[in-house]
């Protein structure tokens, strides 16, 4: 059994991971005290994501860590209390304050040890683990500092073993804090080298499909993260059941991922619908693909229409045919104008799993009877950098806040060497669309 | 101890934030500094619900903790800055502030940049084969194949796809050309409707007025009996 440990750091981590969680169990069958209450289907691999005790109990292989308490708490007592492992919830009575510094450096390093301690139990508890995944947001001072100190930690301890990133992203018009930026390229800076592929999503563009497409006039954290665990569970739904043309995670990551900086895919999921709409509307496959390519639908606000596809991949699930997701992807082909690097030629990647997705009972979110999430690697995803890295030159300029980085025994180095880091990696999504040497217009 | 999900919203910042009730108003203010960037001593706090005002959280003794105010879940604390001293947009107008861009020299150093992996490997531009690949040769062939029933002289019609329209014209050129490898159908349209006068990057291939001529793949090019068409055909008489 290939295993994964999912590690959930900082509020936002936290809250993600508890609507994952919630979400892996009613795909899988399993109650909210960790027991079955559906037999599992034919094809299932819930043991990739869960631990099965002798009795029966399904245990999550996950860790939620945090440097203050009140969100873990609500884990520890709310409806999924008995699933976790109490030994997995690690938290801390002094919080970040937002300050990638406290998380990476004084509070984060009080608390590192017993976290690589207990997932040393976890990891032991594995046949043959195959990776990590990490969920943390860029602009909190928890998500950031810790969040890097453990895939440090991660790199030294376990090599070789695959480690992807869920990320929440500072949205482009409003920052949840004002040291989001700093925060975000800190910590950009010290996992490029360590993630092997991070999925971002920004606040704003899930947050404007939530008002949009579900009718919350003014949605909350927790309609957000609901909404991310239906990307998630999309995902990594070819690591938990077995499908018709299943593309295991390892494969879609070589395809999307043609250099190591370059890795950071660009999400799209369709068909989003609330529950009184999706009475009204059937989505083909046709309509799903299409949807896509627009703009409305991306995880992270950026304008691709410009840019160059590195890869492109489709994750279908539900009622989806091989030959009516050939005619689509066709069509797309046909109709707009994807234009791929002339390097590195992969092209259209397809995985088609026929497990539905579900919805947790409380979500606004209709459950579709096919859906898909395309990851697509664009150079469009540059331009998500570019307005961060402005807005860190705008503060930086003036050294504004950067005294409570050097207070917890930061070295002010860091910064100009974190954001030259960041300018290179700029240059690196200019360099992938730069060159079309073999690639020719239709008419001269 | 009772936790409130309240936004948080300044002109620097809109945030959802958890905080204690039996958090101080100043403990709040200490909490919002780094979330909005205003200093605790110039903070001047006011509730809403929606967005209708309800109090504002200021003249109240020190130790006057959160809960004592009417405040519920998801409604807003705004957050305004007193400093007089303040500037306009410091935390998010970018327009202040130059860019700072990796000079072009300091980015040939770095080994692990896609710039130093693509010279490695030889991609991109830095593949001097690029135009002898098996694949290209391929290509060459279907478009020599194409090229084989397109006659000089000859009315065709050209479809390069996408979102332009099937144009009609004259064959006026086929063959090899200095400005791509394979070979090429120089076009002359009945409309102004090409990208130049039958010229390319200074070499001539045929001549015709500005803008009615093209080069295109022989593939795209399909011969046969095309008259030019009349705009002011019957129909719109």
């Amino acid at each position: 059994m290939r295993e994964i440990i999912s590690l959930h750091i900082g509020q936002a981590g936290v809250q993600i991971g508890n609507a994952c969680w919630e979400l892996y169990c009613l795909e899988h069958g399993i109650g909210p005290d960790g027991y079955r209450v559906q037999e599992p289907t034919e094809g299932e691999f819930s043991k990739t994501f869960f631990s099965e005790s002798e009795v029966g109990k399904y245990i999550p292989r996950t860790m939620f860590i945090d440097l203050e308490e009140t969100v873990i708490d609500e884990v520890r007592t709310g409806k999924y209390r008995t699933l976790y492992h109490p030994g997995t919830m690690i938290s801390h009575r002094e919080d970040a304050s937002n300050n990638y510094a406290r998380g990476h450096y004084t509070v984060g390093k009080e608390l590192i040890d017993p976290i690589m301690d207990q997932l040393l139990k976890l990891a032991n508890n594995c046949e043959s683990l195959q990776g990590f995944l990490l969920f943390h947001s860029f602009g909190g001072g928890t998500g950031s500092g810790l969040g890097a100190l453990i895939l440090e930690r991660l790199d030294t301890d376990y090599g070789k073993k695959s480690k992807l990133e869920f990320a929440v992203y500072p949205a482009p018009e409003m920052a949840t804090s004002v040291v989001e930026p700093y925060n975000s390229i800190l910590t950009t800076h010290t996992t490029l080298p360590l993630a092997d592929c991070t999925f971002m999503v920004d606040n704003e563009a899930i947050y404007d499909i939530c008002r949009r497409n579900l009718d919350v006039e003014r949605p909350t954290y927790s309609n957000l993260n609901r909404m991310i665990a239906q990307v998630v569970s999309s995902i990594t739904l070819s690591l938990r059941f077995s499908g018709k043309l299943n593309v295991d995670m390892n494969e879609f990551q070589t395809n999307l991922v043609p250099y190591p900086r370059i890795h950071f895919p660009l999400v799209t999921y369709a068909p989003i619908l609330s529950k009184k709409k999706a009475f009204h509307e059937q989505s083909s496959v046709q309509d799903i693909t299409t949807a896509c390519f627009d703009r409305s639908n991306q995880m992270v606000k950026c304008d691709p229409r410009h840019s160059k596809y590195m890869a492109c991949c489709l994750l279908y699930r539900g009622d989806v045919i091989p030959k009516d997701v050939n005619a689509a992807i066709t069509s797309i082909k046909t109709k707009s104008t994807i234009q791929f690097v002339d390097w590195c030629p992969t092209g259209f990647k397809v995985g088609i799993n026929s497990k539905e997705a579900v919805v947790i009972p409380e979500s606004e979110v209709a459950a579709a009877t096919r859906s898909v999430c395309m990851l697509s690697n664009t150079t469009a995803i540059s331009e998500a950098w570019c307005r961060l890295d402005h807005k860190f030159d705008l503060m930086y300029a003036k050294r504004a806040f950067v005294h409570w980085y050097v207070g917890e025994g930061m070295e002010e180095g860091e910064f100009s060497e974190a954001r030259e880091d960041l300018a290179a990696l700029e240059k690196d999504y200019a360099e992938v669309s730069g060159d079309t040497s073999a690639n020719e217009a239709d008419e001269y | 101890m009772s936790i409130l999900n309240v936004y948080v919203t300044s002109e620097n910042n809109s945030t959802e934030l958890r905080l204690s009730k039996a958090l101080t108003i100043d403990s709040v203010k200490i909490k919002l500094e780094p979330i909005t960037g205003i200093s605790s001593s110039f903070q001047q706090l006011e509730l809403y619900h929606d967005k209708t005002f309800v109090t504002s959280l200021e003249g109240h003794p020190q130790e006057t903790m959160l809960g004592k105010f009417p405040i519920e879940d998801y409604w807003t604390i705004n957050v305004v800055d007193t400093n007089p001293s303040r500037v306009k947009g410091q935390y998010n107008d970018v327009s202040l502030v130059e860019k700072f861009e990796l000079a072009d020299e300091e980015y040939e150093k770095r080994t692990d940049s896609v710039l130093a992996f693509k010279k490695r490997n030889n991609l991109g531009r830095f593949n001097d084969a690029a135009s002898d690949t098996s694949a290209s040769s391929a290509q060459n062939k279907t478009y020599e194949d194409a090229a084989e029933s397109i006659k000089l002289g000859d009315r065709c019609e050209v479809d390069v796809g996408g979102i332009s329209l099937k144009r009609r014209g004259t064959v006026r050129f086929i063959g090899l050309t200095e400005f791509q490898s394979g070979i090429w159908v120089g076009i002359q349209y009945d409309e102004p409707l090409g990208k130049n006068d039958g010229s390319m990057q200074g070499v001539r291939y045929f001549t015709c007025p500005p803008k009615y001529g093209s080069f295109v793949r022989p593939d795209k090019v399909q011969t046969g009996d095309f008259p030019e068409e009349d705009l002011f055909s019957d129909e719109d008489i």
